[in-house]
């Protein structure tokens, strides 16, 4: 990947997000990345039987093993129940933000893709409640099919998305639902493709052991970063996720956050502060923007069961700023996925002490 | 239907009401070799007409409105965000997150807080129009100018699905009774028509009322979306129509009493000809037949009308089987009426 090539960032992105992979169901985004992976990695990759991708970068001898964390599933929902005239009934999975449920268009993964519409009261019904969101049991998805085909098609328990193509706005942002966490994602592969050696013969391999585990299940209970971290069992991690930026009616420290301005290094309690200290200071060094977000308690992402794995690690977080999050509007900024992969690469050559060149 | 594509068209072309350019552009290209004449008028309705093989005994206009519900720009922040209010009536719960596009170039989504950052309340609050924006990705409000304009014309960006049996798009309300309108236009007419393809329906019934007075016929048929409340959580006799259950006939609305005669004649037709038709069940809504029908001395109207879920916001849905019902009852009463048997 080149380094200034933001629309080869923009395709993956858009790619990445046009994938399935509500948690539990990640397969075929998992594919995915793990054939991009592949083309990088100098060690193992694989798609374990939770549908977490497990890539090993360096060498993988070594003692030192630092695991590189974003959560490849998104929210939506689940298929609970379909009625007599074929309208299906779902629960959240993940925290689906209901205000921006009624009418929006979805696509329901039955035995195919399915695209609905999750249905709403015509006006005269709604008597003066325009104000207030709707109830998850009040939810009901309408495929606009016989009761009879939705009922060959869709079964309990299959999973259902936002449909809401990528495309992009002014600036390099772009919108999409999912972008929670494929901008993540992008931005560990774009991390792969500045460390990983397997395909240039140039590069030297990274001294130490490098895995990045793209995690199932985030959005639910961290299922996939709590398990592989405990087998991965790293000396450090570093977790990639989203963040806040600033948007209207957003205040407090959120509000300085801009998209563009680069990744959101995180400060907290359950965080190490030296590999802060760490990843700032190769941030200054390389003059790379980063913006500093403080998370007063836990950090809301996989770093808190990572932090806790075995007996213990030290991690850091490292965020992409997003505007809209949990909803089919998300925005971020290309700028920031490529400043993202980049710190994360250039933080890797620094503590294995190779050359500043070899990570640009 | 002949040309089920053109409905795509239609309904993927942007015309909010005021600004039905776009909407005029595509029909009037569809209909020009198939009219005997027809004008635009002062309001941008398209006054059509076309000879049939017999002169007509009673004058019939056929009406559908080209126009969409949407949204204008009001005013842009600042921080480059823009500010907007409804043009037609827009329940503001299908409109958080949504994609929209303005003056079909801008792309945009009406921004959401977090819902992690929100207290409880706020979680379930759907904003006021006053505190909603779209977001087009600018910084500042310098920038966004070189894009977007006061009174720029805002449309829902979705997409159009036809899965054999439901139809599924933006604007269906009413861009399938101007697609029905065009089908009749194009096959062999018994008798002299007018048709109008009209502007400002979502606003107030404006275009219709004028394309009225132009025609001055001695009847009216109106081809409409109406809502259907077929989905779950409403009870049965406030589903008001359902989907696929044939064209939708109502005895009054909010603006209207309808003709009976019409009406009776209607029944008739729909049963001597396999036809499905189905009553409304509520007295609810309005559409142009109430400024047609008040016309002059009074024109005799009838609204026909498709029975759609979900209309006046991005993604609405009928049924392909009501298209035919609605086409085929709206040609055979026309043609009783220009025959002079009503």
């Amino acid at each position: 990947m080149n380094s200034n090539n933001l629309s080869e960032i923009k395709d993956i992105l858009f790619d990445l997000c046009s994938l399935s992979g509500v948690s539990g169901d990640e397969r075929e985004v998992s594919k995915y990345c793990a054939d991009y992976l592949s083309v990088y990695a100098e060690g193992n990759v694989e798609i374990d039987e939770f549908n977490n991708v497990v890539a090993v970068f360096g060498n993988e001898n070594a003692d030192k093993t630092i695991l590189l964390d974003a959560h490849i599933d998104r929210i939506g929902f689940i298929v609970r129940n379909i009625d007599d005239n074929g309208f299906i009934s779902v629960d959240k999975v993940g925290g689906v933000d209901l205000r921006t449920a009624l009418d929006a268009p979805v696509i329901v993964h039955g035995k195919e893709n399915l695209n609905g519409i999750i249905c709403c009261m015509p006006p005269h019904l709604s008597d003066g409640k325009e104000d207030t969101a709707a109830e998850i049991d009040k939810i009901h998805i309408d495929l606009g099919l016989p009761v009879k085909r939705v009922k060959e098609l869709v079964n309990l328990g299959d999973d259902v998305s936002f449909k809401a193509k990528p495309v992009e706005l002014l600036n390099n942002r772009v919108t999409a639902s999912a972008l929670d966490n494929r901008a993540g994602v992008c931005a560990l592969l774009r991390t792969a493709a500045i460390i990983g050696s397997k395909n240039n013969q140039n590069k030297k391999p990274l001294p130490f052991k490098v895995v990045i585990l793209l995690s199932c299940q985030e959005e639910t209970f961290a299922f996939g970063a709590k398990t592989r971290s405990f087998d991965i069992a790293p000396d450090e991690a570093i977790c990639v996720d989203v963040s806040f930026s600033n948007q209207p009616s957003v205040s407090g420290q959120y509000s300085n956050i801009k998209l563009g301005k680069g990744p959101m290094l995180c400060v907290s309690p359950n965080l190490d502060r030296d590999m802060y200290n760490r990843i700032m200071s190769v941030a200054e060094k390389l003059e790379y923007e980063y913006q500093t977000e403080i998370a007063a308690g836990t950090t809301g992402t996989n770093a808190d069961y990572i932090a806790v794995s075995r007996s213990g690690v030290k991690t850091a977080v490292i965020s992409v700023p997003q505007k809209n999050m949990h909803t089919q509007a998300e925005i971020v900024d290309l700028n920031d996925i490529n400043k993202t992969g980049k710190l994360i690469a250039a933080y890797l050559c620094h503590i294995s002490e190779c050359g500043e060149n070899d990570y640009e | 239907m002949n040309n089920i594509e053109l409905l795509k068209e239609l309904c993927s072309s942007n015309g909010i009401s005021g600004n039905e350019k776009n909407i005029r552009d595509i029909i009037i290209s569809e209909i020009k070799d198939y009219v005997t004449e027809y004008q635009i008028d002062n309001l941008g309705n398209i006054i059509a007409f076309k000879k049939g093989k017999k002169r007509a005994e009673k004058k019939l206009m056929i009406s559908a409105h080209m126009d969409e519900v949407g949204f204008i720009v009001t005013d842009i922040t600042s921080d480059g965000l823009i500010k907007f209010d409804e043009v037609g009536g827009i329940d503001r719960r299908v409109l958080l997150g949504r994609r929209v596009i303005i003056e079909n170039k801008t792309v945009g989504v009406i921004g959401v807080k977090p819902i992690h950052l929100c207290n409880s309340d706020e979680k379930k609050k759907i904003p006021s129009y006053d505190s909603m924006y779209i977001d087009i990705g600018a910084d500042s409000k310098e920038e966004a100018e070189k894009f977007v304009s006061l009174g720029d014309n805002i449309a829902f960006e979705s997409f159009y699905e036809d899965n054999g049996f439901t139809i599924k798009s933006k604007a269906l309300d009413d861009r399938a009774g101007c697609f029905l309108m065009t089908e009749m236009i194009k096959s062999k007419l018994e008798y002299d028509m007018y048709f109008t393809f009209v502007t400002q329906e979502e606003v107030g019934l404006r275009g219709s009322k004028v394309a009225a007075y132009t025609v001055n016929p001695d009847f009216a048929i109106v081809l409409e979306s109406t809502t259907a409340a077929d989905v779950p959580d409403v009870s049965v006799e406030k589903q008001v129509c359902s989907v696929g259950n044939g064209a939708v006939i109502g005895y009054m609305d909010r603006r209207t009493i309808y003709d009976r005669g019409m009406i009776e004649r209607a029944k008739i037709l729909s049963e001597n000809n396999n036809i499905k038709l189905q009553f409304k069940k509520a007295v609810a809504g309005g559409n142009d037949a109430g400024s047609i029908h008040e016309s002059r001395g009074g024109v005799r109207t009838l609204a026909i009308s498709l029975a759609c879920r979900y209309l006046h916001s991005s993604l609405s849905l009928i049924a392909k089987s009501d298209l035919d019902d609605v086409y085929n009852l709206a040609l055979l009463l026309s043609e009783d009426i220009c025959g002079g048997r009503l």
